[in-house]
């Protein structure tokens, strides 16, 4: 067959009458008119919330450009003609090209809400900076012209804004360039327009023209954004709003009935010129204000260029004019009690007409509106957990939980209870400054601030008390290196480049040398003991002095250092290991525009004189940490990613993504198992270690980060002049269990029936858990190293574990527990049991008597009897392949699963006789419940349970979706009748045995590909055993806790 | 101990590439996302393999043996120390470490060998074999064997990853009465015939088939994503595979 479009022939494949080469074709056709939006960005975080939508910071897909993206508020989706505003608004503004308004990107839907992506602008709204205009007439002046163009420009395009006001103009970059935003009013003019009848058309008070306060929308004209852009020159020039009052309504008010002041009476250094411009814009009668927008910035720059302006003040007739020829006062105060309806909920008696009319409209829109309500709260609690923001998807939660206490508000509560929350702790006042002139000690108990030009205070957290004060010889610090990790000593550099170092307790100065440029702080760093510093030298290399052998008197002389390296690259940070006998060094100097020497990140031993390893990259590095136990070493780059190297080798272990800028610092938490980042992205991020997964975060920090002894308080200087500690709340509902010797492959997960109990086991041995502390407990006799196939079981007494292995047989520890409670392990013994080499222990039977065996290369399994005086073993043949074997907890069946084409089968064990073949094809799992009343199989396309005895089918657990599972693993609880499936890569989901009800579904921040699941015995507690050997423990019981605080616990039958 | 190692900015594009996958199995090959992407990459290109080898001489089973083993041997450590992804595409080096495993394949052992733990990958033999016979005449060498099928299963993993979208969102009528559009010219008419056959309105065909169009270029773009070292090489593996499957005579 050929195609009959390109000819080509037309192979057999699953294609069907497709034509292959055509649909590469179809393929290349990019740019196309079809090329239309979809939703490729990832929302970062909210920047802002208005009355038509929410902005979020987001970063699109493919080109990593930093963008904005506005969504419709759920609130809003469902009000009548709100969708249609959205649109109009995206509409509008991609209808326009000017340099001061902020250009639209895309414009989309996603899932039926519609958005728009365009610049992200990072700095501030003119009403946060409004207060830098103040007595600045001239700047003033200029940045109401600028604005007023980039109106004019759409009012050339028929657009009106309708809503200006200094919140919507954005002020970027050093320069405050503004840019014109939020269209989320605007009105084509002229154009038939359903959505006036929408209270929020008015605007916001103190900014809109008189007829708007009246609800004439339909009547305005751009004289309406003229009177806006004279109220926020008002305000630049005055200090506030033309009209101030109490409430909405009484503002609305003033604006429709009185004038304003003069601004010169409020502020008498405004230029009379200036004043007259201003008033011009704020008349009440539209025809009396300028003729446009252009008009206004002309007059404006007419102004600024000291030429008579074509503004003239009012006369005393246009005075009198006064607003008797407008509608009767009734006629606005209906409408403004409309926008009360929404706003400040006063009630009136001429409003309540309206308002009862309004909500009938609203009622009948309103199941459906709270129905989306709560699908944005879900979904904008599922932002915020993937953005590591635990306390922020839990309130969203908690709002979606009152409208539906649903199971996915439940699961989406267990996704956020296992991030770690990072919250607002205690914080103070520093003295401002740019430069770096703040830090805190290694355990957070001190801090030290520049608190008067070359003094520096060292203080305690607790109470704030100056324990020692240091002085410079040579005028102010501009940047503090750091204490030394056992706060014996304190480095810090001078605003002219001397870099200083004092012993704390005597306050005297040790060492003073010249070191780097101002702008690095890094270039020294304390051995954490304290006896070494190591120097940055300006001329190159790193001089290294010794601390623990200073003269009585004086200062150690700074030319004569105890070691050199002069054949050092060129670095301004470096980081000593906990031992102190390692250096890592980062040259920071080289960003991504640096030109084209690579940055370096390089380890060398002090004794040694090559580097132990070195890395370099064009996008450079800026940030270095070692873990406390030496055996990682954290690197930030300017490339926004943080790289976990291993200590040792220099292996790449993670890398850390999520930060949207440079990398300012990295910390370790004191027990190693966190890492604290912060970037130029104003974001801290807290992340796991051992997986790499991001497990918190909280806005806005500086360059001082530290851990406090506990890892509960986290030091952070903030941006906003203040520098305090954070709190830190770890997860009380899942414990990750990081093995202390590698276990290679993992092939075993097995607990004790008392839930004290846990033993993990792989190709390297056996790790043996506490199940309570998750503490690991060092097994004597461990297996030894060669690639083993470890499969281990306790005793049902939890007198023994049993474990077997490829190259050594069977073994058995005893366990005992002492009076106290403590475990007793005793020697390894050998188990002299009939079994072939390459055995396989899969299962203990409920009675301790019976281990089920499968091998490899056989085509039988065993099951064999370990009496106190004979074993006997009894093997089921015509099975190969077999994987896994289990006994059902009567001791009537036993039941294997193949890992290849043989399905699974399940023999009587009294005769030894087949009774039932039940799965085609692979089926590696079999497990009986614990009542007896099922049996278990799984393979890639789902779990099936059986009828034990019967062998019926019963329900069926299949993956999410289409396709198969990767890989598959599934537990039933002792206690409780649960049952734990893997249900996709990321997710385990328990349901109800019984009849395979869902309950619950558990997701955790880590990758979680599992080998094995496994309650402990009390039912307590789920383990997960990861292909990384890595156990997560989910602890049931706590987690209970919480969702029944939250009223979202399942329902126990 | 002494090492440098470069991780520059263009590594960073990797992350998703069947590049990464064979490395982090070369340093890993626990890795858990590396054994499943591994998993799900043997599944679509199973069948370009088999088809090399078959067409070197080799009989069914023992293709299928030699397959299964490759991919094995792939995923075991050393095994691909020699990969680097600045080489270039991934199909080549695929083909190249296949034609160097069958050199070697006299002294291998491929009989069975336990998969990896519950890892299994899942592998059509029955069904490849059967298509394979209906392979076209033997003046093919087994080079263009391979990249012709491994251009169609670059295909068929797209549309029929396209189609399962549809079927779980139940409108697998809407997937097959629509299909045909891929590849077609949009005009008019077609929609129209289309419209009347669905019972749709026409602004609900045009749309269906807009995204269609849409979401199949960007899922065949990414899967080829995985197999070459930038996303500036996506249109040139595009137009080489269209040359080789155009050559078809």
């Amino acid at each position: 067959m050929r195609c009959a479009k390109c000819a080509a022939k037309i192979e057999t494949t699953t294609l069907g009458d497709l034509c292959p080469v055509c649909l590469l074709d179809a393929a290349l056709l990019e740019g196309s008119a079809e090329a239309a939006a979809e939703f490729h960005y990832d929302l970062i975080e909210e920047i802002g919330r208005g009355g038509m939508g929410v902005v979020f910071r987001a970063i699109q897909h493919g080109s990593h450009r930093q963008v904005a993206v506005k969504m419709i508020l759920a609130e809003q989706a469902a009000t009548p003609g709100m969708l249609e505003r959205f649109r109009a608004e995206a509409e509008a503004i991609a209808a326009l090209d000017h340099p001061h308004i902020l250009p639209i990107y895309e414009a989309g839907e996603v899932e039926g809400t519609p958005f728009y992506s365009m610049r992200f602008v990072s700095g501030r709204t003119l009403r946060e900076a409004a207060e830098k205009f103040r007595g600045q007439p001239r700047d003033a002046a200029a940045l109401v012209a600028t604005i007023a163009r980039a109106v004019h420009h759409a009012h050339q395009r028929g657009i009106l804004h309708r809503d200006l006001k200094p919140g919507n103009i954005l002020l970027d970059g050093s320069q405050h360039t503004p840019f014109v935003s939020d269209f989320g009013l605007a009105k084509w003019i002229g154009r038939e327009n359903r959505l006036t009848l929408a209270p929020a058309a008015l605007g916001t008070p103190h900014y809109i023209a008189p007829e708007q306060a009246a609800g004439a929308s339909t009547e305005l004209t751009t004289a309406a954004d003229t009177y806006s852009l004279g109220a926020i020159l008002y305000e630049l020039l005055t200090g506030r709003p033309p009209f101030v009052a109490d409430t909405a309504l009484e503002t609305l008010r003033l604006v429709t009935e009185t004038r304003p002041e003069p601004p010169r009476i409020l502020e008498p250094s405004v230029p009379r010129d200036l004043e007259v411009i201003c008033l011009k814009c704020l008349a009440k009668e539209p025809a009396a204000r300028f003729g446009s927008a252009a008009a206004l910035a002309d007059d404006l720059e007419r102004w600024l260029e000291g030429r008579t302006i074509r503004a003239r003040p009012s006369t005393p007739v246009e005075r009198a004019w006064s607003w008797t020829r407008r509608n009767p006062i009734t006629a606005s105060l209906v409408a403004l009690c409309v926008l009360l309806l929404l706003g400040a909920g006063i009630g009136s008696t001429i409003g309540a007409v309206r308002i009862a009319r309004s909500r009938d409209r609203a009622l009948s829109a309103e199941k459906d509106a709270i129905e989306k309500l709560y699908g944005s709260y879900l979904d904008q609690a599922r932002a915020s957990r993937l953005a590591g923001k635990r306390f922020e998807s839990l309130a969203a939660l908690d709002k979606a939980a009152q409208i539906h206490r649903s199971a996915a508000v439940r699961d989406e509560t267990i996704a956020a209870l296992a991030l770690v929350g990072i919250g607002p702790g205690t914080k103070w006042a520093r003295p401002p400054s740019n430069d770096i002139v703040s830090s805190f000690d290694a355990t957070l108990e001190h801090y030290v601030i520049q608190d008067k030009p070359g003094e520096l205070s060292v203080r305690r957290i607790g109470d704030r008390a100056e324990i020692v004060r240091l002085r410079t010889p040579s005028g102010p610090i501009g940047m503090i290196h750091g204490f030394s990790r056992d706060g014996h000593f304190l480095a810090a550099k001078s605003l002219d480049g001397m870099s200083f170092v004092w012993e704390l307790a005597s306050g005297r100065l040790l060492l003073r040398l010249r070191g780097l440029d101002l702008w690095t702080n890094g270039d020294a760093a304390f051995t954490p003991d304290g006896r070494i510093l190591a120097f940055a030298r300006r001329e190159g290399g790193i001089a290294f002095y010794r601390l623990d052998d200073i003269p009585a008197e004086g200062e150690i002389d700074a030319a004569r250092p105890w070691r050199v390296w002069d054949d050092a690259p060129l670095c301004h940070r470096l980081a000593f290991s906990p031992t102190g006998e390692k250096l890592a060094m980062v040259d920071v100097s080289q960003g991504p525009k640096a030109g084209a020497r690579d940055g370096i990140f390089q380890v060398r031993a002090l004794d040694g004189a090559q580097p132990i390893f070195e890395f370099r990259q064009s996008t450079g590095y800026s940030a270095v940490d070692w873990s406390p136990d030496g055996k990682l070493v954290a690197v930030g780059s300017w490339d926004h990613q943080v790289y976990l190297h291993d200590g040792l080798t220099g292996e790449l272990r993670h890398v850390l993504r999520g930060h949207l800028g440079a990398i300012l610092s990295v910390c370790f938490s004191h027990d190693g198992a966190w890492l604290a980042t912060t970037g130029f992205d104003n974001a801290l991020r807290l992340w796991e270690v051992s997986s790499g997964a991001l497990l918190g975060s909280a806005p806005g920090s500086d360059l001082a980060l530290q851990f406090s002894a506990d890892n509960r308080r986290l030091g952070v200087e903030f941006a906003d002049d203040t520098m305090g500690w954070l709190e830190i709340t770890p997860t009380d509902i899942l414990r990750v269990l990081q093995p202390p010797r590698d276990l290679d492959r993992p092939w075993s997960l097995t607990t004790s029936n008392d839930g004290r109990l846990l033993a993990s086991a792989g190709d390297g041995g056996i790790q043996l858990w506490d199940a309570k502390s998750g503490r690991p407990l060092d097994l004597p006799d461990n297996l030894p190293g060669p690639p083993a196939h470890v499969g281990v079981g306790f005793a049902p007494d939890n007198t023994a574990l049993y474990s077997s292995s490829w190259t050594s047989g069977l073994h058995r520890w005893t366990l005992q527990r002492g009076n106290d409670g403590s475990l007793m392990v005793g020697r390894k013994e050998s188990l002299a049991l009939p079994v072939d080499p390459q055995c396989f222990l899969t299962d203990v039977s409920a009675d301790g008597e019976r281990l089920a065996i499968s091998y490899l290369g056989r085509d039988y399994v065993s099951v064999i009897s370990i009496g106190p005086t004979e074993s006997r073993r009894v093997d089921l043949h015509d099975f190969p392949n077999a994987f896994d074997v289990a006994l059902s907890p009567d001791g009537k069946w036993v039941a294997a699963g193949a890992h290849l084409k043989n399905g699974a089968r399940v023999w009587d064990m009294k005769t030894g006789q087949p009774v039932a073949d039940l799965e085609q094809g692979e089926a590696a799992l079999v497990a009986f419940s614990r009542d007896n009343h099922w049996l278990l199989t799984a393979t890639g396309g789902g779990y099936q349970l059986w009828r034990v005895g019967s062998w019926e089918k019963g329900p069926r657990i299949g993956p999410e979706g289409e396709g198969r599972l990767a890989s598959y693993t599934a537990a039933f609880s002792p206690v409780g009748n649960m049952l734990a499936v893997q249900q996709t890569d990321d997710r385990v989901a328990l349901f109800d045995a019984r009849d395979a009800t869902p309950l619950v579904t558990l997701e955790t921040p880590r990758p979680l590909r599992l080998d094995h699941l496994r309650f402990t015995g009390d039912g307590e507690q789920l383990a997960a055993l990861g292909a990384d050997q890595v156990i997560q423990l989910w602890d049931i019981t706590a987690l209970r806790r919480e969702l029944r605080a939250r009223g979202l616990d399942w329902s126990t039958r | 101990m002494e090492a440098v190692h470069r991780h520059g900015a263009g590594a960073a594009n990797f992350n998703t590439t069947h590049w990464t996958m064979v490395l982090a199995c070369e340093g890993e090959s626990d890795s858990p996302r590396a054994q499943e992407a591994l998993a799900s990459f043997f599944q679509t290109y199973w069948y370009p393999l088999y088809g090399y080898v078959r067409r070197r001489g080799y009989s069914e089973p023992d293709a299928e043996d030699i397959v299964q083993a490759f991919c094995l041997h792939l995923q075991e450590k050393g095994a691909v120390a020699k990969a680097d992804p600045h080489r270039g595409k991934f199909r080549t080096f695929l083909l190249s470490s296949l034609q160097n495993f069958l050199a070697n394949e006299n002294e291998r052992a491929c009989a069975q060998k336990r998969g990896g733990g519950r890892e299994l990958i899942r592998l059509d033999a029955d069904e490849a074999n059967a298509r394979y016979e209906l392979e076209p005449g033997h003046s093919v060498t087994p080079e263009t064997i391979f990249e012709r099928r491994w251009a169609n299963a670059l295909l068929e993993q797209t549309v029929s990853g396209l189609r399962a979208d549809f079927i779980t969102r139940g409108k697998e009528r809407l997937f097959d009465g629509l299909s045909s559009f891929l590849t077609s010219d949009l005009d008019e008419i077609s929609y129209q015939t289309a419209a009347d056959q669905l019972g749709l309105p026409l602004s609900a065909v045009k749309t269906t088939v807009h995204r269609l169009r849409r979401d199949y270029r960007s899922k065949l773009r990414e899967e080829i994503s995985r197999t070459v070292s930038s996303s500036d090489e996506i249109d040139d593996e595009i137009l080489y595979l269209r040359k080789v499957l155009a050559s078809a005579a």
